[in-house]
C-alpha cells in the first residue's frame, strides 16, 4: 500500500497557510536562482499560486520532514504537464528551507513521488529539466536513478548570460529494475 | 527588409477559407502519422482547433509561389508564444499537400520563419521536437542548421509501442554564421 510517507518525509496537500513559507523561500536568492521565478514574491502572488493548484490537473504535494520532533514543511514535489496518452509527466521539486539542503530530503521525496507516478498514476516516463549550474540537484537526480538525455543549449537566461538546461528522465522499466517491482 | 517570402514560398496569415484544406490534411493518416495528434476531425472540430492554434504564438500558412499563376496554400508553420526572458521559442511545421513533399518547400519555409524569429522577434534560440522515425523532417531540419540536442526515449506512443523523439535547436549565432540574410532573392 502506498502511504505517501517513508521514514524521512511525508507528502501532503498544499494548503493556503503554506503560502507564507513560499514568500520566505523565494526571497532567499540562493534558493530562487535555481527556479524560473527569481527573487521576492508577495503573499498575494503565492496565495494565487496555491489557489490555482486546486483547479489544475497537476499532482503537486507539500514535502514535510518527519524525522524531527515535529513535522516540518520544507518544500514541494510534484508532476506537471501530464500527457496521459504517452503516459508521462514532468517532475518538479523544490526544497525551500535552506537548512534542509544536502540532507537527502529531496531524494527521499522524489522516490516517494516516483513510486506514486509509476505505481498509482501508471506513468511510463518521468522527465525533468534542471539548470546546468545546479550541480547539487543534478547529483541528487542521478542518485534517484534519472538518466541524462541531453542538454537544451543556452535555453535559460540568468545572471547576465545564457545557461544550458540538462534534460533527464527515468523510464518505468528502469525504475522497476531498481526497486525490484512496481 | 523582411518580406515573408522568397522566390518559392510565402508566409501569410490564416484565412477562414483555408478551413477546408486544414480539415482534409488533419484527416489524412499519412499527414497525421508524424504529428502528435491522431484523430478524426469534423469541419466544426477542425474550426475549433484552428481557432485555438491560430491565436497562440505566430501562426502562418505556407504558399508555394512556383506552381502556376496563383499562390497555392500547401501547409502551415508556427512559432509558439516565446519565453521572452529566455528569448526562446518552439517551431513546428506541416506540409499538408503530399504532392509537395520532398520538393524543398518545408526547408524554404523553415528558413523564412527562422529569419523572422532571429531577425525580427530578436530571439536567441528556436527549438523543435520531431518523431524519431520522421527521417524526411530530420533531414530538412539538419539542412537548415538545427542541431540534435537530446534523444527522448519512449517519448511518444505510436503503432502500439513507445518510440523515441528528438529535441533539436538552432541558436542565433549559428544561424547568422550560416545565413547573411534570408528573404526575397537571397536564399
Amino acid at each position: 500500500m502506498f502511504s505517501f510517507a517513508n521514514e524521512r518525509v511525508r507528502l501532503r496537500a498544499i494548503n493556503m497557510a503554506d503560502a507564507e513559507d513560499y514568500v520566505l523561500w523565494y526571497a532567499d536568492t540562493e534558493i530562487s536562482r535555481n527556479l524560473s521565478t527569481y527573487g521576492p514574491t508577495s503573499l498575494e502572488f503565492q496565495r494565487n499560486w496555491v489557489s490555482g493548484l486546486t483547479h489544475g490537473g497537476d499532482a503537486i504535494f507539500a514535502v514535510e520532514a518527519i524525522d524531527g520532533p515535529e513535522p516540518k514543511h520544507i518544500g514541494n514535489v510534484g508532476f506537471y504537464h501530464a500527457d496521459q496518452r504517452s503516459r508521462q509527466a514532468e517532475l518538479g521539486i523544490m526544497i525551500g528551507d535552506r537548512a534542509c539542503l544536502g540532507k537527502g530530503y529531496g531524494p527521499a521525496a522524489m522516490r516517494l513521488l516516483l513510486e506514486y507516478g509509476f505505481g498509482e498514476l501508471n506513468y511510463h516516463r518521468i522527465y525533468l529539466q534542471v539548470l546546468s549550474f545546479n550541480e547539487r540537484a543534478i547529483r541528487s537526480y542521478e542518485k534517484v536513478g534519472f538518466k541524462h538525455e541531453g542538454r537544451r543549449r543556452q535555453s535559460f537566461y540568468r545572471e547576465g548570460q545564457y545557461h544550458d538546461d540538462v534534460q533527464m528522465r527515468i523510464l518505468r522499466p528502469e525504475w522497476a529494475a531498481m526497486v525490484g517491482t512496481i | 527588409m523582411y518580406t515573408f517570402k522568397d522566390q518559392r514560398v510565402r508566409l501569410r496569415a490564416y484565412d477562414p477559407t483555408d478551413l477546408e484544406r486544414f480539415t482534409r490534411w488533419w484527416n489524412d493518416p499519412e499527414v497525421g502519422y508524424t504529428q502528435l495528434s491522431i484523430r478524426r476531425y469534423s469541419t466544426e472540430g477542425a474550426a475549433r482547433r484552428l481557432e485555438r492554434v491560430v491565436n497562440e504564438g505566430y501562426f502562418f500558412c505556407i504558399e508555394a509561389l512556383d506552381q502556376g499563376d496563383q499562390p497555392r496554400h500547401i501547409g502551415t508553420c508556427s512559432l509558439r508564444e516565446p519565453n521572452w526572458r529566455n528569448a526562446s521559442t518552439e517551431f513546428s511545421i506541416t506540409i499538408g499537400e503530399k504532392d509537395c513533399w520532398d520538393r524543398g518547400y518545408g526547408t524554404a519555409a523553415t528558413r523564412l520563419l527562422l529569419e523572422y524569429a532571429f531577425g525580427e522577434l530578436n530571439l536567441h534560440r528556436v527549438e523543435l521536437f520531431v518523431l524519431g522515425f520522421n527521417a524526411r523532417a530530420i533531414r530538412s531540419y539538419e539542412k537548415v542548421g538545427f542541431k540534435l540536442e537530446a534523444t527522448l526515449d519512449d517519448d511518444v506512443y505510436r503503432d502500439g509501442q513507445f518510440t523515441h523523439s528528438y529535441l533539436m535547436s538552432i541558436l542565433r549565432p549559428e544561424w547568422r554564421a550560416l545565413y547573411e540574410k534570408v528573404g526575397e532573392g537571397n536564399v
